[in-house]
Protein backbone atom coordinates (compact mmCIF):
# COMPACT_ATOMS: atom_id res chain seq x y z
CA UNK A 1 0.00 0.00 0.00
CA UNK A 2 2.85 2.38 0.84
CA UNK A 3 4.44 1.56 -2.51
CA UNK A 4 1.16 2.30 -4.30
CA UNK A 5 0.98 5.78 -2.74
CA UNK A 6 4.55 6.42 -3.85
CA UNK A 7 3.73 5.24 -7.37
CA UNK A 8 0.56 7.33 -7.53
CA UNK A 9 2.52 10.43 -6.53
CA UNK A 10 4.81 9.88 -9.49
CA UNK A 11 7.91 9.17 -7.42
CA UNK A 12 10.57 6.82 -8.70
CA UNK A 13 10.26 3.62 -6.66
CA UNK A 14 13.56 2.35 -8.01
CA UNK A 15 15.35 5.07 -6.03
CA UNK A 16 13.64 4.20 -2.77
CA UNK A 17 13.96 1.46 -0.21
CA UNK A 18 10.42 0.95 1.10
CA UNK A 19 9.28 -1.38 3.86
CA UNK A 20 6.77 -1.74 6.64
CA UNK A 21 7.93 -3.48 9.80
CA UNK A 22 5.61 -3.91 12.76
CA UNK A 23 3.33 -1.11 11.59
CA UNK A 24 6.06 1.44 10.87
CA UNK A 25 6.83 2.49 7.31
CA UNK A 26 10.50 2.99 6.46
CA UNK A 27 11.33 5.01 3.39
CA UNK A 28 14.94 5.60 2.54
CA UNK A 29 16.63 6.90 -0.58
CA UNK A 30 16.14 9.69 -3.06
CA UNK A 31 12.93 11.50 -3.83
CA UNK A 32 12.69 12.10 -7.54
CA UNK A 33 9.84 12.82 -9.87
CA UNK A 34 10.40 12.38 -13.56
CA UNK A 35 7.35 13.98 -15.00
CA UNK A 36 6.45 16.74 -17.35
CA UNK A 37 5.65 19.24 -14.57
CA UNK A 38 9.15 18.96 -13.12
CA UNK A 39 10.81 19.13 -16.53
CA UNK A 40 8.66 22.13 -17.42
CA UNK A 41 9.98 24.01 -14.39
CA UNK A 42 13.51 23.37 -15.57
CA UNK A 43 12.65 24.56 -19.07
CA UNK A 44 10.58 27.58 -18.11
CA UNK A 45 13.07 28.95 -15.60
CA UNK A 46 16.26 27.93 -17.39
CA UNK A 47 17.64 31.46 -16.88
CA UNK A 48 17.82 31.15 -13.09
CA UNK A 49 19.05 28.09 -11.19
CA UNK A 50 17.87 29.75 -7.98
CA UNK A 51 14.34 30.02 -9.30
CA UNK A 52 14.41 26.42 -10.54
CA UNK A 53 15.45 25.18 -7.12
CA UNK A 54 12.80 27.31 -5.42
CA UNK A 55 10.04 25.97 -7.67
CA UNK A 56 11.32 22.40 -7.44
CA UNK A 57 11.47 22.61 -3.65
CA UNK A 58 7.87 23.74 -3.62
CA UNK A 59 6.82 20.84 -5.89
CA UNK A 60 8.70 18.25 -3.88
CA UNK A 61 7.52 19.64 -0.56
CA UNK A 62 3.89 19.27 -1.67
CA UNK A 63 4.60 15.72 -2.83
CA UNK A 64 6.25 14.82 0.48
CA UNK A 65 3.41 16.33 2.48
CA UNK A 66 0.90 14.30 0.45
CA UNK A 67 3.02 11.18 0.94
CA UNK A 68 3.22 11.58 4.69
CA UNK A 69 -0.47 12.46 4.98
CA UNK A 70 -1.53 9.41 3.00
CA UNK A 71 0.80 7.03 4.81
CA UNK A 72 -0.38 8.16 8.24
CA UNK A 73 -4.02 7.44 7.48
CA UNK A 74 -3.33 3.93 6.22
CA UNK A 75 -4.83 1.18 8.31
CA UNK A 76 -2.22 -0.65 10.34
CA UNK A 77 0.43 2.06 9.99
CA UNK A 78 1.50 3.80 13.20
CA UNK A 79 3.98 6.16 11.64
CA UNK A 80 6.83 6.54 9.24
CA UNK A 81 10.59 6.89 9.39
CA UNK A 82 12.08 8.83 6.49
CA UNK A 83 15.75 8.87 5.55
CA UNK A 84 15.62 10.91 2.40
CA UNK A 85 18.54 12.45 0.60
CA UNK A 86 18.32 16.21 0.86
CA UNK A 87 15.12 16.28 2.90
CA UNK A 88 14.21 16.10 6.59
CA UNK A 89 10.88 16.19 8.35
CA UNK A 90 11.23 18.47 11.36
CA UNK A 91 8.76 18.92 14.15
CA UNK A 92 6.79 22.12 13.72
CA UNK A 93 8.52 22.95 10.45
CA UNK A 94 7.38 20.15 8.17
CA UNK A 95 9.63 19.15 5.31
CA UNK A 96 12.90 21.03 5.15
CA UNK A 97 15.35 20.82 2.31
CA UNK A 98 18.80 20.16 3.73
CA UNK A 99 20.72 20.59 0.50
CA UNK A 100 19.97 21.34 -3.11
CA UNK A 101 20.07 18.84 -5.97
CA UNK B 1 -12.89 7.96 -12.05
CA UNK B 2 -10.23 5.56 -13.22
CA UNK B 3 -12.77 2.90 -14.13
CA UNK B 4 -14.36 5.29 -16.63
CA UNK B 5 -10.96 6.07 -18.04
CA UNK B 6 -10.37 2.56 -19.14
CA UNK B 7 -13.61 0.54 -18.93
CA UNK B 8 -15.43 2.70 -21.44
CA UNK B 9 -15.40 1.19 -24.91
CA UNK B 10 -13.05 2.90 -27.34
CA UNK B 11 -14.71 5.14 -29.92
CA UNK B 12 -13.45 5.68 -33.45
CA UNK B 13 -13.32 9.48 -32.91
CA UNK B 14 -11.03 9.03 -29.93
CA UNK B 15 -8.52 7.23 -32.11
CA UNK B 16 -8.63 9.86 -34.85
CA UNK B 17 -8.16 12.59 -32.23
CA UNK B 18 -5.24 10.66 -30.77
CA UNK B 19 -3.65 10.35 -34.21
CA UNK B 20 -4.01 14.12 -34.67
CA UNK B 21 -2.41 14.87 -31.30
CA UNK B 22 0.36 12.33 -31.66
CA UNK B 23 2.87 14.67 -33.26
CA UNK B 24 2.47 17.27 -30.54
CA UNK B 25 2.66 14.61 -27.80
CA UNK B 26 5.77 13.25 -29.43
CA UNK B 27 7.43 16.68 -29.46
CA UNK B 28 6.61 17.18 -25.78
CA UNK B 29 7.94 13.73 -24.91
CA UNK B 30 11.11 14.49 -26.83
CA UNK B 31 11.59 17.75 -24.93
CA UNK B 32 11.09 15.82 -21.70
CA UNK B 33 13.83 13.28 -22.45
CA UNK B 34 16.10 15.94 -23.88
CA UNK B 35 15.85 17.83 -20.61
CA UNK B 36 16.81 14.65 -18.75
CA UNK B 37 19.84 14.27 -21.00
CA UNK B 38 20.72 17.92 -20.40
CA UNK B 39 20.76 17.12 -16.71
CA UNK B 40 23.36 14.47 -17.41
CA UNK B 41 20.92 11.61 -16.99
CA UNK B 42 22.12 9.61 -19.94
CA UNK B 43 20.82 6.35 -18.53
CA UNK B 44 19.53 3.52 -20.73
CA UNK B 45 15.93 4.23 -19.69
CA UNK B 46 16.33 7.76 -21.06
CA UNK B 47 18.46 7.01 -24.12
CA UNK B 48 16.22 4.22 -25.33
CA UNK B 49 12.91 6.14 -25.44
CA UNK B 50 14.65 9.23 -26.76
CA UNK B 51 16.16 7.27 -29.61
CA UNK B 52 12.83 5.58 -30.43
CA UNK B 53 11.02 8.94 -30.40
CA UNK B 54 13.56 10.40 -32.81
CA UNK B 55 13.34 7.37 -35.06
CA UNK B 56 9.54 7.48 -35.27
CA UNK B 57 9.67 11.24 -35.91
CA UNK B 58 11.81 10.58 -38.96
CA UNK B 59 15.17 11.73 -37.58
CA UNK B 60 16.87 8.44 -38.27
CA UNK B 61 20.49 9.63 -38.13
CA UNK B 62 20.11 11.33 -34.77
CA UNK B 63 18.19 8.35 -33.48
CA UNK B 64 20.93 5.93 -34.48
CA UNK B 65 23.52 8.08 -32.73
CA UNK B 66 21.71 7.81 -29.39
CA UNK B 67 21.07 4.11 -29.92
CA UNK B 68 24.78 3.54 -30.53
CA UNK B 69 25.52 5.46 -27.32
CA UNK B 70 23.05 3.22 -25.50
CA UNK B 71 24.55 0.01 -26.86
CA UNK B 72 27.95 1.24 -25.64
CA UNK B 73 26.53 1.31 -22.09
CA UNK B 74 24.55 -1.90 -22.37
CA UNK B 75 25.36 -4.29 -25.17
CA UNK B 76 23.74 -7.41 -23.77
CA UNK B 77 20.08 -6.44 -23.51
CA UNK B 78 18.11 -8.13 -26.26
CA UNK B 79 15.54 -5.33 -26.40
CA UNK B 80 18.17 -2.71 -27.29
CA UNK B 81 20.02 -4.89 -29.78
CA UNK B 82 16.81 -5.82 -31.53
CA UNK B 83 15.70 -2.15 -31.65
CA UNK B 84 19.04 -1.20 -33.18
CA UNK B 85 18.77 -3.77 -35.96
CA UNK B 86 15.15 -2.80 -36.60
CA UNK B 87 16.18 0.83 -36.90
CA UNK B 88 18.82 -0.13 -39.40
CA UNK B 89 16.37 -2.28 -41.35
CA UNK B 90 13.74 0.48 -41.35
CA UNK B 91 11.14 -1.61 -39.55
CA UNK B 92 7.60 -0.41 -40.14
CA UNK B 93 5.63 -3.59 -40.72
CA UNK B 94 2.60 -4.55 -38.78
CA UNK B 95 2.71 -8.08 -37.45
CA UNK B 96 0.69 -10.57 -39.39
CA UNK B 97 -2.89 -10.22 -38.18
CA UNK B 98 -3.22 -13.97 -37.78
CA UNK B 99 -0.31 -13.97 -35.31
CA UNK B 100 -1.99 -11.60 -32.88
CA UNK B 101 -2.67 -13.17 -29.54
CA UNK B 102 -5.97 -11.54 -28.59
CA UNK B 103 -6.15 -9.65 -25.29
CA UNK B 104 -9.12 -10.72 -23.21
CA UNK B 105 -8.64 -7.91 -20.69
CA UNK B 106 -11.46 -5.40 -21.28
CA UNK B 107 -12.08 -7.22 -24.60
CA UNK B 108 -9.19 -5.27 -26.12
CA UNK B 109 -8.67 -7.96 -28.74
CA UNK B 110 -12.16 -7.54 -30.13
CA UNK B 111 -11.98 -3.76 -29.74
CA UNK B 112 -8.90 -3.85 -31.95
CA UNK B 113 -10.71 -5.96 -34.53
CA UNK B 114 -13.53 -3.44 -34.54
CA UNK B 115 -11.23 -0.46 -35.08
CA UNK B 116 -8.69 -2.10 -37.31
CA UNK B 117 -9.39 0.13 -40.29
CA UNK B 118 -8.93 3.40 -38.45
CA UNK B 119 -5.84 2.05 -36.67
CA UNK B 120 -4.42 0.88 -39.96
CA UNK B 121 -4.98 4.26 -41.56
CA UNK B 122 -3.72 6.45 -38.73
CA UNK B 123 -0.88 4.78 -36.82
CA UNK B 124 2.63 3.47 -37.39
CA UNK B 125 3.21 -0.23 -37.44
CA UNK B 126 5.96 -2.50 -36.24
CA UNK B 127 7.78 -3.27 -32.99
CA UNK B 128 9.46 0.13 -32.77
CA UNK B 129 6.10 1.81 -33.26
CA UNK B 130 4.80 -0.33 -30.40
CA UNK B 131 7.63 0.99 -28.20
CA UNK B 132 6.86 4.51 -29.40
CA UNK B 133 3.21 4.33 -28.29
CA UNK B 134 4.16 2.75 -24.98
CA UNK B 135 6.52 5.70 -24.38
CA UNK B 136 3.82 8.25 -25.27
CA UNK B 137 1.42 6.38 -22.99
CA UNK B 138 3.83 6.50 -20.07
CA UNK B 139 4.36 10.22 -20.55
CA UNK B 140 0.58 10.77 -20.63
CA UNK B 141 0.34 8.70 -17.44
CA UNK B 142 2.85 10.91 -15.59
CA UNK B 143 0.64 13.86 -16.50
CA UNK B 144 -2.46 12.06 -15.16
CA UNK B 145 -3.99 11.93 -18.62
CA UNK B 146 -5.29 8.45 -17.95
CA UNK B 147 -7.59 7.98 -20.93
CA UNK B 148 -4.90 9.11 -23.31
CA UNK B 149 -2.38 6.76 -21.70
CA UNK B 150 -4.87 3.93 -22.07
CA UNK B 151 -5.45 4.74 -25.75
CA UNK B 152 -1.73 4.84 -26.46
CA UNK B 153 -1.26 1.44 -24.81
CA UNK B 154 -4.10 0.10 -26.93
CA UNK B 155 -2.43 1.52 -30.02
CA UNK B 156 0.86 -0.09 -28.97
CA UNK B 157 -0.95 -3.42 -29.00
CA UNK B 158 -2.20 -2.79 -32.53
CA UNK B 159 1.21 -1.70 -33.76
CA UNK B 160 3.32 -4.49 -32.37
CA UNK B 161 0.99 -7.21 -31.08
CA UNK B 162 3.19 -7.28 -27.96
CA UNK B 163 0.53 -8.52 -25.64
CA UNK B 164 2.51 -8.95 -22.44
CA UNK B 165 4.24 -5.54 -22.63
CA UNK B 166 0.90 -3.84 -23.19
CA UNK B 167 -0.75 -5.74 -20.35
CA UNK B 168 2.13 -4.79 -18.05
CA UNK B 169 1.65 -1.12 -18.93
CA UNK B 170 -2.11 -1.40 -18.42
CA UNK B 171 -1.61 -3.22 -15.12
CA UNK B 172 0.68 -0.45 -13.91
CA UNK B 173 -1.78 2.19 -15.07
CA UNK B 174 -4.56 0.54 -13.05
CA UNK B 175 -2.31 -0.01 -10.01
CA UNK B 176 -1.25 3.64 -9.90
CA UNK B 177 -4.92 4.56 -9.73
CA UNK B 178 -5.78 2.08 -7.02
CA UNK B 179 -7.81 -0.15 -9.38
CA UNK B 180 -6.33 -3.30 -7.93
CA UNK B 181 -8.79 -5.85 -9.31
CA UNK B 182 -8.33 -4.51 -12.83
CA UNK B 183 -4.56 -4.39 -12.36
CA UNK B 184 -4.64 -8.02 -11.22
CA UNK B 185 -6.70 -9.05 -14.26
CA UNK B 186 -4.33 -7.37 -16.71
CA UNK B 187 -1.15 -8.67 -15.10
CA UNK B 188 -2.41 -12.24 -14.67
CA UNK B 189 -3.25 -12.37 -18.35
CA UNK B 190 0.14 -10.89 -19.20
CA UNK B 191 1.91 -13.48 -17.07
CA UNK B 192 -0.03 -16.37 -18.54
CA UNK B 193 1.02 -15.11 -21.97
CA UNK B 194 4.67 -14.88 -20.97
CA UNK B 195 5.32 -16.76 -17.72
CA UNK B 196 9.03 -15.91 -17.68
CA UNK B 197 8.37 -12.12 -17.76
CA UNK B 198 9.73 -11.24 -14.33
CA UNK B 199 8.66 -7.59 -14.44
CA UNK B 200 5.05 -8.74 -14.71
CA UNK B 201 5.64 -11.33 -12.00
CA UNK B 202 7.03 -8.69 -9.65
CA UNK B 203 4.31 -6.16 -10.38
CA UNK B 204 1.65 -8.81 -9.91
CA UNK B 205 3.18 -9.83 -6.58
CA UNK B 206 2.55 -6.29 -5.27
CA UNK B 207 -1.02 -6.36 -6.54
CA UNK B 208 -1.79 -9.84 -5.16
CA UNK B 209 -0.36 -8.79 -1.82
CA UNK B 210 -2.60 -5.71 -1.67
CA UNK B 211 -5.57 -7.81 -2.67
CA UNK B 212 -4.81 -10.03 0.33
CA UNK B 213 -3.68 -12.99 -1.82
CA UNK B 214 -0.48 -13.49 0.15
CA UNK B 215 0.20 -17.08 -0.92
CA UNK B 216 0.05 -16.13 -4.60
CA UNK B 217 2.28 -13.12 -3.96
CA UNK B 218 4.86 -15.24 -2.19
CA UNK B 219 4.77 -17.89 -4.89
CA UNK B 220 5.41 -15.25 -7.55
CA UNK B 221 8.32 -13.87 -5.57
CA UNK B 222 9.83 -17.33 -5.22
CA UNK B 223 9.58 -17.82 -8.98
CA UNK B 224 11.32 -14.50 -9.63
CA UNK B 225 13.92 -15.22 -6.96
CA UNK B 226 14.77 -18.57 -8.57
CA UNK B 227 15.76 -16.73 -11.73
CA UNK B 228 17.24 -13.67 -10.03
CA UNK B 229 18.90 -14.50 -6.72
CA UNK B 230 20.86 -11.29 -7.24
CA UNK B 231 17.77 -9.09 -6.82
CA UNK B 232 17.95 -8.14 -3.14
CA UNK B 233 14.50 -6.57 -2.95
CA UNK B 234 12.89 -9.88 -3.95
CA UNK B 235 14.79 -11.75 -1.24
CA UNK B 236 13.87 -9.02 1.25
CA UNK B 237 10.18 -9.20 0.39
CA UNK B 238 10.28 -12.96 0.94
CA UNK B 239 11.86 -12.28 4.33
CA UNK B 240 8.96 -9.95 5.15
CA UNK B 241 6.46 -12.67 4.28
CA UNK B 242 8.17 -15.22 6.53
CA UNK B 243 8.42 -12.64 9.30
CA UNK B 244 4.67 -11.97 9.08
CA UNK B 245 4.14 -15.72 9.53
CA UNK B 246 6.50 -15.73 12.49
CA UNK B 247 8.96 -18.00 10.73
CA UNK B 248 12.02 -16.28 12.16
CA UNK B 249 14.60 -18.68 10.75
CA UNK B 250 13.31 -18.43 7.18
CA UNK B 251 12.94 -14.66 7.49
CA UNK B 252 16.53 -14.44 8.66
CA UNK B 253 17.69 -16.68 5.83
CA UNK B 254 16.16 -14.38 3.19
CA UNK B 255 17.33 -11.23 4.98
CA UNK B 256 20.86 -12.63 4.82
CA UNK B 257 20.40 -13.38 1.12
CA UNK B 258 19.33 -9.77 0.48
CA UNK B 259 22.23 -8.41 2.52
CA UNK B 260 24.72 -10.69 0.80
CA UNK B 261 23.92 -8.83 -2.43
CA UNK B 262 23.61 -5.38 -0.87
CA UNK B 263 25.00 -5.00 2.63
CA UNK B 264 23.72 -1.40 2.83
CA UNK B 265 20.13 -2.46 2.24
CA UNK B 266 18.35 -0.38 4.90
CA UNK B 267 15.09 -2.37 5.18
CA UNK B 268 16.91 -5.70 5.33
CA UNK B 269 19.19 -4.37 8.08
CA UNK B 270 16.17 -3.09 10.01
CA UNK B 271 14.40 -6.42 9.79
CA UNK B 272 17.48 -8.46 10.56
CA UNK B 273 18.08 -6.43 13.70
CA UNK B 274 14.59 -7.21 14.94
CA UNK B 275 14.91 -10.87 14.08
CA UNK B 276 18.17 -11.15 15.98
CA UNK B 277 16.74 -9.31 18.97
CA UNK B 278 13.99 -11.93 19.07
CA UNK B 279 16.55 -14.73 19.08
CA UNK B 280 17.97 -13.63 22.42
CA UNK B 281 21.56 -14.25 21.33
CA UNK B 282 23.56 -11.21 22.33
CA UNK B 283 26.77 -12.18 20.54
CA UNK B 284 24.94 -12.52 17.21
CA UNK B 285 23.46 -9.03 17.60
CA UNK B 286 26.88 -7.59 18.46
CA UNK B 287 28.54 -9.18 15.44
CA UNK B 288 25.74 -7.94 13.22
CA UNK B 289 26.02 -4.36 14.51
CA UNK B 290 29.80 -4.37 14.10
CA UNK B 291 29.35 -5.27 10.43
CA UNK B 292 26.92 -2.47 9.57
CA UNK B 293 28.46 0.14 7.29
CA UNK B 294 26.03 3.00 8.05
CA UNK B 295 27.32 4.49 11.36
CA UNK B 296 23.98 6.08 12.24
CA UNK B 297 22.08 2.82 11.81
CA UNK B 298 24.71 0.93 13.79
CA UNK B 299 24.53 3.63 16.49
CA UNK B 300 20.75 3.28 16.74
CA UNK B 301 20.90 -0.50 17.00
CA UNK B 302 23.68 -0.27 19.59
CA UNK B 303 21.42 1.81 21.85
CA UNK B 304 18.60 -0.72 21.86
CA UNK B 305 20.96 -3.62 22.27
CA UNK B 306 22.65 -1.90 25.23
CA UNK B 307 19.23 -1.33 26.79
CA UNK B 308 18.32 -4.95 26.34
CA UNK B 309 21.60 -5.98 27.92
CA UNK B 310 20.72 -3.65 30.84
CA UNK B 311 23.97 -1.74 30.49
CA UNK B 312 24.43 1.24 32.84
CA UNK B 313 21.94 3.99 31.99
CA UNK B 314 24.77 6.57 31.82
CA UNK B 315 26.37 4.59 29.01
CA UNK B 316 23.09 4.24 27.07
CA UNK B 317 22.49 7.96 27.60
CA UNK B 318 25.87 8.81 26.06
CA UNK B 319 25.04 6.61 23.05
CA UNK B 320 21.64 8.28 22.70
CA UNK B 321 23.23 11.72 22.61
CA UNK B 322 25.10 10.69 19.47
CA UNK B 323 21.83 10.00 17.65
CA UNK B 324 19.83 13.23 18.05
CA UNK B 325 16.94 12.23 15.76
CA UNK B 326 16.21 9.00 17.59
CA UNK B 327 14.53 10.54 20.61
CA UNK B 328 11.77 12.03 18.48
CA UNK B 329 11.25 8.75 16.63
CA UNK B 330 10.95 6.97 19.97
CA UNK B 331 8.49 9.56 21.28
CA UNK B 332 6.38 9.00 18.17
CA UNK B 333 6.29 5.30 19.02
CA UNK B 334 8.23 4.26 15.93
CA UNK B 335 10.55 1.95 17.90
CA UNK B 336 7.92 0.52 20.25
CA UNK B 337 8.38 -3.06 19.06
CA UNK B 338 12.09 -2.91 19.88
CA UNK B 339 11.67 -0.95 23.11
CA UNK B 340 9.25 -3.59 24.35
CA UNK B 341 11.95 -6.25 24.15
CA UNK B 342 13.74 -4.38 27.01
CA UNK B 343 12.96 -5.31 30.62
CA UNK B 344 10.26 -3.03 32.14
CA UNK B 345 12.33 -2.40 35.28
CA UNK B 346 15.28 -1.22 33.24
CA UNK B 347 13.01 0.99 31.13
CA UNK B 348 11.51 2.57 34.22
CA UNK B 349 14.96 3.46 35.56
CA UNK B 350 16.09 4.74 32.16
CA UNK B 351 13.00 6.93 31.63
CA UNK B 352 13.48 8.49 35.10
CA UNK B 353 17.16 9.05 34.30
CA UNK B 354 16.28 10.84 31.04
CA UNK B 355 13.85 13.02 32.98
CA UNK B 356 16.52 13.89 35.56
CA UNK B 357 18.90 14.82 32.74
CA UNK B 358 16.11 16.99 31.28
CA UNK B 359 16.31 15.11 27.99
CA UNK B 360 12.59 14.54 28.29
CA UNK B 361 9.96 16.55 30.14
CA UNK B 362 7.92 15.29 33.08
CA UNK B 363 4.94 14.87 30.79
CA UNK B 364 6.98 12.91 28.24
CA UNK B 365 8.30 10.66 31.00
CA UNK B 366 4.74 10.06 32.24
CA UNK B 367 3.60 9.21 28.71
CA UNK B 368 6.53 6.84 28.19
CA UNK B 369 5.89 5.05 31.50
CA UNK B 370 2.23 4.77 30.61
CA UNK B 371 3.05 3.35 27.23
CA UNK B 372 5.72 0.82 28.12
CA UNK B 373 5.17 -0.08 31.76
CA UNK B 374 1.54 0.31 32.84
CA UNK B 375 -0.36 -1.48 30.12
Amino acid sequence: MVRRVIVSLGLQTSLLDISVINGVAYIKGKIERQDVAVMKIRRDFYYSEELIQEKLSHEYRSTLEALDRQIRIMPGIRGAVYKLKGWERRIGKGWVRTHLE
Amino acid sequence: MMAENIRTLIKKEELTTLAREMEQDSREAEAFFKEMLNQGKGYPDVLFPFSVLLHCSGRKEESRRYMTELIKINDHYEKYLSAKSRMEAGDCHTPDKSNYSPIRFLSLGSQMEKHFDVLDASFFKGELAGEYYLILGRIAQTESRWRKAFLYYFTAYYSSGKKSEVLLALGQLCYAQGELSLAGEALREGLSDQPEHEKIGLELSYVESELGHFDQARELLHEVYERHPDWPDVAYRLAEYYFSENDIEKALEYCNKALAVNSRYFSANMLKFRLLMLREDSSLVETFIEGIIDPSLAGTFRIFHAMKQTEPVEHVFSLLEKEPGLKQEMMEGLWDDVVRTVSPNYLKTFIRFLQEKKTISEEEARDALERYIRQ
